[in-house]
């Protein structure tokens, strides 16, 4: 069975106007190729499109037929996050992922307002998910603690 | 001529958005049976109220290892967030016990679909923009169908009287018009604002931030109701100086978890407690009340249509059907006086009965009336509107004729559409025949004859009659 390691998460928007943001945060190899989507915010699809790369992996990939991510989509992750909101939720990891060179990236969408590609984007490694970030677009700070088992 | 306006403004309103009104009726009524629905489910739960923030947290204590998040949705779910002893989870709770109802299941693929044809069409912001055009319409047509319908009534006080309509597609239209007209209204003015609202239409100023000192006002959560609560975000450490962030319906609270005392507060602008109302009253997620009602509405809006296009086509295909005549070599000008069409239908019956008989006719308008360089004879078939009043294409006609002379002495009949169940019967045919009796050069051909209800006999019987007039 995979190893997985669970990590805790808080996430606070920055204050703008508009619409709410879209959030879908990635794992990625160096390549930027995508490995996995661990979570997502926003529940219509219809505006999936708006995180570029994101969908262009769901695209290619024909994730939207794949059983572990769909309901990932459908049900856990929560609706868009509006301005100056915070969330807490939690993700798993695949334990091989870490200390490699692979990437968390988190990128952000907000309609008529822009796309972020690496709003947040760090190596993925224990000491890295002990810190807290500020972004560069929508997200005004997030902070990670993996939680030990 | 004023109902005129108002019915010609509510007529193209109809029509032009008759389309969208039954795609947003339909969804609609699909969408209050989901609220409806989904107010029954068991996660539903009706007593927020009486269960305080307090308590529901110390319940929740029990039931996980840490929590996260308590989410009060609209529909009176209290859904949870956080760590129990299987691993990460949400699910609905019951806020008294903290015990879990079931977990979070995906929205309904259906509701989905349904819902965004009935905010944008499937066409994202292009729709929702034409759905917002739509909703003020709506506004428009339900304040443009009052004035008529308190019209028609002949006054507000006859509003709440048994109605005397035999057309069936005019009564449904009327009788719904006095049952809906404030659901739709309402249902037009709250749609419109929340697609205003969703385009940033109002500047938002600087958020409105008070802090206060560490101790100086503390937040008791047991004085706080679910009720209130919108969202509640635990802290993400053990640290004293961590906080609870609070988002009630008004305004949004964050708390020290050492003391619950507050570290700012920030109230919500009037636009944002305007669109949760819109809200509100719009979906009727958190009221089955609200929902039976919106699902009816949309039902009864759905029948509007249907019935508006049947009563107004009659009128609105006959006006446009008028060039052929040449009045200027007519001998017999036929006139016709019509709100629904009725008069005007038979009027053109009777102009093709008289061609086949071999004589040049005219038809004409009341409102169209002018000189007639060649007539002799004059047939008017006229209704009467409301409470004895001219319909819409002869309220102009008494004007023109007391300005206007024929060249020719004319012999005239009048034929007067009415029902006997309104007082004043055929009134306005009535008043035309004390004016032509009055003007110069006019002599009767025929007396004043009455058709009650649209007697497909009585008007044989008084065709005959006229055909015979005009041979001698």
């Amino acid at each position: 069975m995979e190893e997985y390691i669970e990590v805790k998460c808080i996430l606070e928007i920055v204050n703008y106007t508009g619409q709410g943001a879209y959030i879908a945060i990635s794992i990625i190899d160096k390549s930027e190729k995508y490995i996995k989507t661990v979570y997502v915010f926003g529940n219509d699809k219809s505006w999936f499109s708006e995180m570029k790369l994101f969908w262009r992996n769901l695209r290619e990939n024909n994730l939207f037929l794949d059983k572990d991510f769909y309901p990932l989509v459908d049900a856990i992750s929560g609706p868009t996050i509006s301005a100056s909101e915070r969330r807490m939720f939690q993700f798993k990891i695949p334990k091989n992922l870490f200390n490699s060179n692979y990437n968390l990236r988190i990128e952000t969408a907000v309609e008529d307002k822009g796309y972020y590609v690496n709003d947040v984007n760090i190596n993925l490694n224990p000491e890295n998910l002990k810190k807290i970030y500020q972004g560069e677009g929508f997200i005004n700070e997030i902070q990670f603690s993996a939680l030990d088992k | 001529m004023i109902s005129r306006v108002w019915r010609n403004t509510h007529f193209l309103l109809a029509t032009s958005i008759s389309l969208f009104l039954i795609i947003a009726s339909i969804s609609g009524v699909i969408l209050g049976i989901e609220a409806l629905i989904d107010q029954t489910k068991p996660q539903a739960i009706y007593s927020l109220e009486s269960h305080s923030l307090k308590a529901t947290m110390e319940a929740l204590e029990d039931q996980f290892d840490d929590v996260y998040e308590i989410v009060v949705t609209e529909k009176k779910f209290v859904i949870v967030q956080g760590t129990t002893p299987n691993g990460f989870e949400t699910f609905y709770v019951d806020p008294k016990t903290g015990i879990k109802i079931k977990n979070v299941s995906p929205s309904n693929p259906f509701f989905n679909q349904v819902r965004s044809l009935h905010r944008s069409l499937f066409l994202k912001k292009t729709g929702r923009i034409l759905v917002g055009i739509v909703a003020f319409l709506l506004v428009l047509l339900s304040i443009t169908g009052v004035i008529l319908l308190v019209k028609r009534l002949g006054g507000l006080k006859h509003f709440f009287l048994p109605l005397k309509e035999n057309n069936k597609y005019r009564k449904v239209h009327i009788t719904l018009g006095k049952w809906f007209f404030i659901p739709l209204l309402i249902i037009g003015i709250s749609g419109a604002y929340l697609v205003i609202e969703r385009f940033d239409a109002f500047s938002k100023n600087a958020p409105n931030i008070r802090t206060y000192k560490v101790g100086e006002k503390k937040l008791n959560l047991n004085t706080l109701y679910l009720s209130d609560i919108k969202r509640v975000s635990y802290p993400f450490t053990n640290l004293k100086n961590d906080t609870y962030l609070i988002e009630l319906k008004d305004q949004k609270v964050s708390i020290r978890q050492g003391d619950f005392s507050i570290v700012d507060q920030e109230t919500f602008p009037v636009h944002q407690i305007l669109k949760n109302w819109s809200y509100y009253i719009h979906t009727g997620e958190s009221n089955v009340f609200i929902a039976i009602i919106l699902s009816l509405s949309s039902l009864a809006l759905i029948f509007f249509v249907i019935s508006g296009l049947k009563i107004s086509s009659k009128i609105s295909w006959n006006l446009l059907k008028l060039n052929f005549n040449n009045n200027k070599e007519a001998c017999v000008i036929i006139l016709y006086g019509s709100e629904t069409g009725n008069s005007f239908k038979l009027a053109q019956k009777l102009t093709k009965t008289l061609r086949r008989e071999k004589h040049s006719v005219g038809l004409v308008s009341l409102n169209n009336y002018c000189v007639f360089p060649k007539a002799k004879k004059i047939i008017v078939l006229t209704s009467t509107y409301g409470d004895g009043e001219a319909p819409s294409n002869a309220s102009n006609f008494e004007r023109l004729f007391a300005n206007l002379a024929q060249p020719y002495p004319i012999d005239y009949a009048i034929l007067g559409f009415g029902s006997k169940s309104y007082p004043k019967y055929c009134q306005f045919a009535i008043s035309l025949e004390t004016l032509f009796k009055e003007k110069l050069n006019f002599n009767e051909l025929n007396p004043l004859f009455k058709i009650n209800n649209q007697s497909e006999t009585d008007y044989l019987i008084w065709e005959k009659v006229i055909i015979n007039k005009l041979k001698t």
